[in-house]
């Protein structure tokens, strides 16, 4: 009975199930602090926990979703290769904003990290928090950072930025629809360029575009980076 | 429209992004370097965009979902992590803000730059 309970079946199916509970949630909320990953990871946490399952049964399933990423990671392109033009258009904002951003977005995760008495193995978990998960996770991994730090500090920055960004840049007098969207997408990825299209069309594409342009170019500071400091 | 090919053709970019990281001594994450690849392939034509759009569709709608198991990693590190958890939310408040702002000002200089030059074509 209990491995029936916990094959790697069952652990998909109540991952699937609390995932699809955790955007049934989100839709009639509409709140983006009902995020679907977030929901699902404290269902599926507390049933793991409830009934003792270990982590490494969980994962014969739950593999299967780890197994996705890579492939997640590259379909990025599509969404970058539709919006080619309006890219070509604003090249020189969108490459500018990503790039200071990312590296601001990095330095500050470094000092604040170290200013707040973080151990290093967690600061560098944070370092690429700002970028879209499957990058991130990726760029924390090859750092023997904590992944699972990585992906859930990366869930809380994309809620901060679609709650508090919209705003924030508001009382700073940044009202042009091309900063905003790029501002958003490099700050706070996808779940910030969710709140980025509420806001207008052009908000949205740049935000959507800044995700993967802000992914690639802190893949590469990073990389850079560790390749000449260790 | 052809999942199978799709997916084939998408896990089959994967294996080219790891060779690649491989060659470069692992420079770069295998899935950048596959995402670079297939934009590359798409901005050339070499793979139409209807050839592997269903099937990333699907990846891209679900992508959240990947990521519970690894989140779930938590679980193991979470009383070593306990007393730094405030902290840590604290850097991801601060930091999200800066980023946001520097993006922002960066654009906004960007387009004020170009606007003027647009305005000295016109004269």
């Amino acid at each position: 009975m209990y491995n029936a309970l916990t094959s790697p079946i069952a652990c998909l199916a109540l991952s699937l199930l609390a995932y699809s509970f955790g955007l049934w949630i989100n839709e009639k909320t509409k709140s983006p602090f009902a995020n679907p990953l977030l929901i699902s990871c404290l269902i599926v946490g507390a049933v793991i926990v409830i009934f003792k399952i270990p982590l490494e049964t969980y994962n014969e399933g739950g593999g299967v979703l780890t197994l996705c990423l890579t492939p997640a990671t590259i379909a990025l392109a599509v969404p970058i290769y539709r919006q080619l033009e309006i890219l070509k258009k604003n090249l020189l904002p969108i490459l500018a904003g990503a790039l200071v951003g990312s590296i601001v977005s990095i330095v500050s995760v470094y000092i604040l990290g170290n200013l707040f008495g973080l151990n290093s193995q967690i600061v560098k978990s944070l370092l690429p928090k700002s970028v879209t998960t499957p990058i991130g996770v990726a760029l924390s991994s090859s750092l023997d950072g904590l992944t699972a730090v990585t992906s859930l500090a990366i869930i809380i920055t994309g809620i901060i930025g679609a709650v508090c960004l919209p705003a924030v840049l508001k009382l700073f007098g940044f009202k042009h629809p091309v900063a905003t969207g790029i501002s958003i997408g490099t700050a706070s990825h996808a779940v910030g360029t969710s709140r980025a299209l509420q806001l207008g069309e052009v908000e949205g594409a740049m935000s959507g575009l800044a995700i993967g342009i802000a992914g690639l170019i802190t893949a590469i500071i990073i990389s850079v980076g560790s390749a000449i400091l260790l | 429209m052809n999942y199978l090919r799709e997916l084939g053709i998408i896990l089959a970019i994967c294996v080219l992004g790891e060779v690649i990281s491989i060659l470069i001594g692992g420079a770069l994450p295998a899935n950048v370097l596959g995402m670079i690849l297939l934009l590359v392939l798409l901005a050339t034509r070499l793979i139409k965009a209807r050839q592997v759009e269903h099937a990333a569709d699907f990846f891209l709608k679900n992508m959240a979902i990947f990521f519970l198991p690894v989140s779930l990693g938590i679980l193991e590190i979470y009383n070593q992590l306990k007393s730094q958890l405030v902290a840590i939310i604290a850097v991801c408040f601060i930091t999200t803000f800066l980023t946001a702002l520097a993006t922002a000002a960066t654009v906004h200089f960007i387009l004020v730059l170009q606007n003027k030059k647009g305005e000295n074509k016109n004269v």
